[in-house]
């Protein structure tokens, strides 16, 4: 497989706006999430605090590689702060 | 009014802006911005998705243990829980958290608590607590208890948990997209007949 074949370029969507991360597809996921909220300033929080949700609205485990989640090219993610519950 | 209202007004603009920018994502959701949006409110309507499910009986039969009846639940694709109008007031802003009240999507009346729909925030298996509360100790609404909303960081019991923490990481797209999630995508509305009455029961199940 070529080295390009390995990198696609996911769209992580932060508090409405979109960031794109070019990723190597047998990376974690954390990786590309860390340079997403690198890039949109957001690294104030620790990464725990954060979940990364596909534009189903499926939780993605964010330790498992971009490959196993089944992500492609231009997937759009939604990566938001848990707001807990407050009750 | 704490924050000067040019300042008020441009974060409003910006909220607006971010939302019209989303749209395409919103309405994939089924959740609209409403033309009674005016400043400082922003008005959203929101859709049920999940359709009422009835109780039925099936009954499983092993090789050695009797048969036991378990409850499983039908989709009734014909009836689902009402829509309902979202009014985000963003007075002061970004000073204080955004406002939240419930309207009814039809006459614009402040929802009430016994008939409205229910919101659960999905924490794990057999944990799913509600976030939607009857009586909020300052408004004597219902209140949507989650960080982000102004009447979560404004309670008594939450005053540890400022807005101030939060608002560099949270704005109302992503508190909009919260509130869909608990009120709207994970929550199923479950019929439960007993003896001589019916209940409304709200299941949550995270999506994985």
């Amino acid at each position: 497989m070529a080295e390009g074949e390995h990198k696609i370029t996911l769209v992580f969507i932060i508090n409405g706006e979109n960031f794109s991360v070019e990723t190597n597809i047998n990376a974690p996921l954390t990786a590309a999430v860390q340079r997403a909220l690198s890039e949109s300033g957001n690294s104030g929080r620790p990464l725990n605090e954060w979940e990364v949700r596909n534009s189903a609205g499926a939780l993605l485990d964010v330790t498992r590689t971009v490959k196993e989640l089944g992500l492609t090219n231009g997937a759009r993610l939604f990566l938001s702060l848990r707001v807990g519950a407050g009750g | 009014m704490q924050v000067d209202p040019e300042v008020n007004r441009a974060k409003y603009d910006r909220e607006i802006s971010l939302l019209v920018e989303q749209q395409t994502t919103l309405e994939s959701r089924l959740i609209f911005m409403l033309s009674s949006t005016a400043y400082p409110h922003i008005d959203l309507l929101f859709v049920p998705r999940h359709p009422v499910q009835i109780p039925g009986l099936t009954t499983q039969v092993g090789s050695i243990i009797l048969a036991q009846p378990t409850v499983t639940f039908t989709d009734l694709p014909m009836f689902a829980g009402r829509a309902f109008k979202a009014r985000f007031d963003l007075t002061d802003y970004d000073l204080r958290a955004p406002s939240l009240e419930f309207r009814d999507a039809w006459t614009d009346a402040e929802l009430q608590y016994p008939t409205m729909f229910r919101a659960r925030q999905f924490e794990g298996p057999g944990r799913a607590p509600d976030v939607l509360l009857a009586d909020h100790p300052t408004t004597h609404k219902p209140f949507l208890c989650l960080r982000g909303i102004r009447e979560y960081h404004e309670h008594p019991q939450h005053s540890g948990d400022e807005w101030l923490l939060y608002r560099e990481t949270l704005n109302l797209f992503s508190i909009v997209m919260s509130l869909w999630r608990v009120s709207v995508d994970l929550v199923h509305p479950q019929l439960n007949f007993q003896m001589n009455r019916m209940q409304v029961q709200w299941a949550a199940e995270e999506k994985l």
